[in-house]
């Protein structure tokens, strides 16, 4: 159980002052106003194109064979809820009660509740936030933030527990809030199809269930706080796009059918399937493993001297395909001396170190700063349920968020960020 | 022979009050009931003791099955890889003998809605098969049990992603939902099941001729082999059974998640040898009770859901898996030497 | 450990010392495979035997090469060890707790330090309290690794400031990576100390026939905390080379190294039976499986793919050698 520290409460009242000062600035940096609505309207026309049929037959392939086509039709895009408008320099300051990190997080003001206790003040809540992964820099960030919002509000106690991507333990943890009577449940789930029996259990128990950025197979559940996987590949398709017409690629992906793979590879692909002039080369499921991103990347530089591409879905591919790429001193070995274009996700201050230094080229910001969200919209059910409020929409979108670039570029309408204007980013710091 | 005979009879007639008053496992079990109840209104609601039946239901049969071939002085670590196989061959299998018929088994692409009957008998012979395979390499290509199950153990879990592309098949009817959800007496169908399966195995390993010959084996293999016993059929039966228990427990894992995929029960056989050995039985073959493995499940179970309902972190409860299984390896050999 | 085999007329005859001085038949046909596949590589790819590849390969399997020397002693005294991934990371996760001090020779000396004390521990257990190997291993890798998270609070760190460390994954010595240079050193030690030392006796006498080794004196407690304590210490040196490679301190790291590094063990002809197996056999295994998995890759063969080819690879190796035993266990 997370005990509430008087740090927690001091950070809370700072986030308050940081938040009105962010405020008061924001005007002057309106640029990427709507950002998530661009970047939601370029995800339709890329589908529709890429539904019409893809010229380039190397991409087009992969796609048809890894059947991305049902995975990304089946991923909502929307709008945000409540006519929400999310701009860049956003969100409340505080001290991670997990990591101990300075942490800024975007979305505090997204379906927002003020701090203080809530719903009815006499009664306590118990709140149960169950992931997987209490050592991943993302994971831990995710926890912070879930543990954040909690500790806002005197009525509510969280109990935070890791399921070490087991999923039949994290169906267990489920089914023993249910037994607790616990007033809510918050997960992350890895995978959809395992977690939809205990959440639609907890749900006829009359358990408000949310789950966030990833989903389930449960159609009762509650609310769904999305990530967003679509514009995160869309993005390492535009900036390749913008920077290079062809070129050989070697992609590190994540567990095939997952969803982190299946829609960020699969949005990629949308957007790169009319280049004709790129291929791909190398194909890996490297499982969000530095250490096998590194390896597979270090053999396909043996096997292919012409790479242009390293495509990575995650922080973690990313990181391991550069560290591989420099080990065997090939920065710099695409066709005439010009660097391999190395595209990444999450927004780890790791990978933004690298962006800075140039050696990897963009990354789509994945923000784990989300946790706070799921366990607002578990309040506001709650709250829903004793008749006190409106229940939150059942799918809730987070909002997209501009890519990351050394130097500022526009893409297709879509102003990048440098490294210096991104607060967000999360893990520890490299010294 | 008649001296391997004897060693395992002690083990086979446990039976009587007084030697249940004995049981070291029994009494960790009731305490840990006891310190529940004392600590938490809901550890003894009818629902967390049905969600720690299910639990105990799951690792014990993996548990029972490992425990068999235990008893030969060998190992299986391809319970859990098998488990999951086994249900993604029945699923891949039966909805193709559905096509063949002209009926639809699988419905919006991946959700499994084909003969309960034909699905579970492909998966029974499925595990049963890889098994026996396990029992050919290690009893006629002499090739170590701890090799050969972890050879098929990397191997399963390479065809399972190949033969799913990495996508779930849901399962979906009244065949899951009952084996999922169904009480009998307020006790979960899948606890009962183990308790029926471990009857039958109980009876076979002490009441007939084959079963004793597991425990020579075990027990002192070179003897066995010396009085004429072909000792090979036997172990093969032995994994094959152990294939057939990962199987039925492959059924009752994926009727509980009403799906199944690849990446499913990650490292659940180091689970079923822990608890074999809190059930008491040796690593080095010859001895081994049923009923002791089935208690030790329900202790782990019971034990671990008290840590949940207390609200342990994770990385804590490992620490306490950990430590009780060392302890209880290093009291009953003390209490061996005395 | 339970995998207890038969010893023919070897140990009757007395003569298992001499047995393990003579060339293997086995090491023989391992050679083989290891040409046939490195011809095929050629062929398939002009740049196979490149320098660089040859480093590719090489830095890829040093680590689990030197973890898998360690294993090999262990195995051949007939016992086991499951718990080398929870002691690596722990070894790393606690030099990462020091990374403030900045001193090098605490930091790489604690993360030594730790491996060879849990090592020294396991050694114990199973030495002087008779505990089964496969359980007390098992249960040190659950509470090694979940004393890693609790230690680091599940953070990663980064030692790239601290050279020395890095030294160990990126740094050179005459022109050769030192990871490969590492795997080099330790195979030297580890095939001296089991070819052509006292302690290479004692430590096959000690798993080929524990009886006949205690009557002619051996302490086999001893030996077996000396192998325990030396695979403890290799899988610190392992962690620290992998760590330093990436760059990158990591309470998750290693899932499943046990089970990789016992397959090259097995590969390299050692007998879970105990009292077979050499040094010399698990060096030429490892060279085996970085050659094939370095080959996947450049196929472009899928992950799920080469679990089974690589599954298939042990069988192929390790079942011929097995024809001729009564039974195994």
């Amino acid at each position: 159980m997370l005990k509430f520290t008087r740090r927690a409460a001091i950070g809370g009242v700072m986030s308050v002052a940081v938040f009105a000062a962010t405020q008061g600035c924001l005007t002057a940096q309106a640029h990427a106003d709507g950002v998530h609505d661009v970047l939601n309207g370029l995800i339709a026309s890329y589908s529709e194109h890429a539904k019409e049929g893809m010229s380039n037959k190397s991409v087009g392939e992969l796609f048809e064979k890894d059947g991305f086509r049902d995975y990304l039709d089946a991923y909502p895009v929307g709008g945000l809820a409540d006519g929400f408008v999310w701009k860049p320099g956003m969100g409340a300051t505080f001290t991670g009660p997990y990591s101990k990190l300075e942490i800024k997080a975007p979305f505090t003001d997204y379906i927002p509740l003020p701090e203080g206790p809530v719903l009815d003040p006499k009664k306590t809540y118990k709140i149960g936030f169950v992931f997987h992964g209490f050592n991943h820099p993302w994971l831990i960030s995710l926890a912070d933030t879930a543990a954040w919002e909690a500790a806002r509000h005197p009525n509510v106690e969280i109990e935070v527990i890791d399921a070490e991507f087991d999923d039949n333990k994290m169906g267990q943890v489920i089914d023993t809030w249910v037994a607790k009577k616990y007033d809510g449940i918050v997960l992350w789930p890895s995978r959809e199809a395992p977690m939809g029996p205990p959440v639609d259990r907890a749900i006829d128990a009359g358990i408000p269930v949310v789950s966030v950025d990833r989903r389930t197979s449960s159609e009762k559940i509650s609310s769904e706080v999305l990530g967003n996987f679509y514009a995160n590949g869309l993005q390492e398709g535009l900036y390749l796009k913008e920077v290079l017409k062809a070129g050989n690629m070697v992609l590190n992906r994540k567990d095939l059918g997952s969803t982190a793979d299946s829609i960020r590879t699969g949005a990629f692909l949308e957007v790169i399937g009319n280049v004709d002039g790129f291929n791909i080369q190398g194909n890996y499921h490297t499982n969000s493993q530095r250490t096998l991103a590194f390896q597979s990347t270090a053999d396909a530089l043996q096997a292919f001297n012409d790479i242009s591409v390293s495509f990575n879905t995650g922080g973690e591919e990313a990181m391991g395909a550069l560290d591989a790429i420099r080990e065997a001193k090939r920065l710099n070995s695409a066709p005439d001396g010009k660097k391999i274009v190395i595209l990444a996700n999450d927004d780890a201050k790791e990978v933004l170190k690298e962006i800075a230094d140039g050696n990897i080229d963009m990354v789509s910001p994945y923000t784990p700063l989300i946790g706070d969200i799921g366990i607002r919209a578990v309040i506001k059910h709650i709250g829903a349920k004793e008749g006190l409020n409106d229940a939150p929409p059942k799918l809730i979108m987070t909002p997209n968020l501009p890519m990351i670039t050394k130097t500022k570029m526009v893409i297709e309408g879509v102003e990048t960020m440098t490294p210096d204007e991104w607060p967000y980013a999360y893990g520890p710091a490299v010294n | 022979m008649i001296i391997a005979e004897a060693t395992s009879a002690p083990a086979v007639r446990a039976s009587g009050l007084a030697q249940i008053i004995r049981e070291p496992m029994l009494w960790l079990v009731l305490s840990i009931l006891v310190l529940g109840a004392l600590t938490s209104p809901h550890y003894l609601s009818a629902l967390n003791i049905q969600n720690l039946l299910r639990n105990a239901a799951l690792v014990g049969l993996l548990a029972t099955g490992m425990t068999i071939v235990l008893i030969t002085g060998r190992i299986d670590l391809s319970v859990a890889a098998n488990m999951v196989f086994s249900v993604i061959i029945a699923v891949v299998v039966t909805s193709w003998i559905g096509r063949e018929l002209g009926l639809r088994w699988i419905v919006k692409g991946n959700t499994f809605a084909g003969s309960p009957l034909i699905f579970v008998v492909i998966s029974l012979l499925t595990g049963t098969a890889i098994g026996a395979l396990n029992g050919v390499g290690v009893a006629y290509f002499k090739v170590a049990s701890f090799i050969m199950t972890l050879v098929s153990l990397t191997a399963l879990r390479g065809l399972s992603y190949l033969a799913t592309n990495g996508a779930p098949f849901y399962l979906k009817g009244a065949f899951f939902n009952w084996l999922s959800d169904e009480l009998w007496l307020g006790v979960p169908v899948s606890f009962v099941l183990l308790v029926v399966l471990v009857l039958f195995a109980h009876a076979f390993l002490s009441r007939t001729v084959a079963g004793n010959r597991l425990f020579a084996i075990g027990g002192n293999e070179t003897a066995t082999l010396y009085s004429g016993i072909t000792t090979n059929r036997y172990i093969v039966a032995s994994f094959a059974l152990s294939g057939l228990f990962a199987a039925v427990g492959g059924l009752v894992f994926t009727a509980r998640l009403k799906s199944v995929e690849a990446a499913l029960a990650q490292g659940y056989e180091l689970t079923a040898i822990a608890i074999a050995v809190l059930g008491g039985v040796a690593l080095a073959g010859g001895t081994g009770s049923l009923w002791r493995v089935l208690t030790a499940a329900v202790g782990f179970s019971a034990g671990l859901n008290l840590l949940a309902i207390w609200g342990v972190p994770t990385w804590y409860q490992n620490l306490a898996i950990g430590a009780v299984l060392i302890l209880a390896v290093s009291l009953t050999r003390l209490n061996h030497k005395n | 450990m339970t995998i207890v085999e038969e010893k023919s007329s070897i140990n009757a005859a007395g003569g298992w010392a001499q047995m393990r001085f003579l060339p293997e038949i086995g090491d023989l046909s391992r050679i083989v495979v290891l040409g046939v596949l490195v011809v095929a590589g050629q062929i398939l790819y002009p740049g196979f035997l490149s320098p660089e590849n040859l480093r590719v390969v090489l830095t890829a399997v040093a680590g689990i090469g030197i973890l898998a020397f360690g294993m090999t002693m262990v195995v051949i005294t007939g016992e086991i060890d499951l718990s080398v991934a929870g002691v690596a990371v722990l070894s790393i996760v606690i030099g990462g707790l020091l990374l403030p001090t900045g001193s090098p020779a605490l930091i790489i000396g604690a993360t030594l330090l730790c491996g060879l004390c849990l090592g020294l521990v396991n050694g114990i257990f199973v030495a002087k309290l008779g505990v089964s190997s496969l359980i007390s291993t098992l249960a040190m890798l659950g509470i090694a690794s979940a004393l890693a998270n609790i230690f680091s609070a599940g953070q990663a760190t980064y030692p790239e400031k601290i050279a020395e460390y890095m030294w160990f994954g990126r740094g050179a010595l005459l022109g050769v990576p030192v990871p490969i240079f590492l795997l080099a050193v330790m195979a030297l030690a580890c095939v001296f100390m089991t070819r052509s030392s006292t302690f290479g006796r004692k430590l096959y006498a000690t798993g080929g026939n524990a009886r006949a080794a205690l009557l002619s004196g051996i302490r086999i407690d001893r030996v077996k905390i000396v192998v325990f304590a030396f695979c403890g210490l290799c899988a610190a040196i392992t962690g620290l080379i992998e760590s330093a490679r990436l760059g990158y301190i990591n309470p998750a790291a290693f899932p499943g190294l046990e089970l990789k590094v016992l397959a090259v063990t097995v590969l390299g002809g050692a007998a879970l039976a105990g009292g077979t197996g050499s040094v010399f056999g698990t060096l030429v295994a490892t060279l085996i499986i970085g050659v094939v998995n370095n080959l996947l890759n450049q196929m472009g063969v899928s992950f799920y793919m080469q679990q089974v080819v690589t599954a298939l690879v042990i069988l192929v190796v390790v079942v011929p050698g097995m024809r001729n035993r009564r039974f195994v266990k």
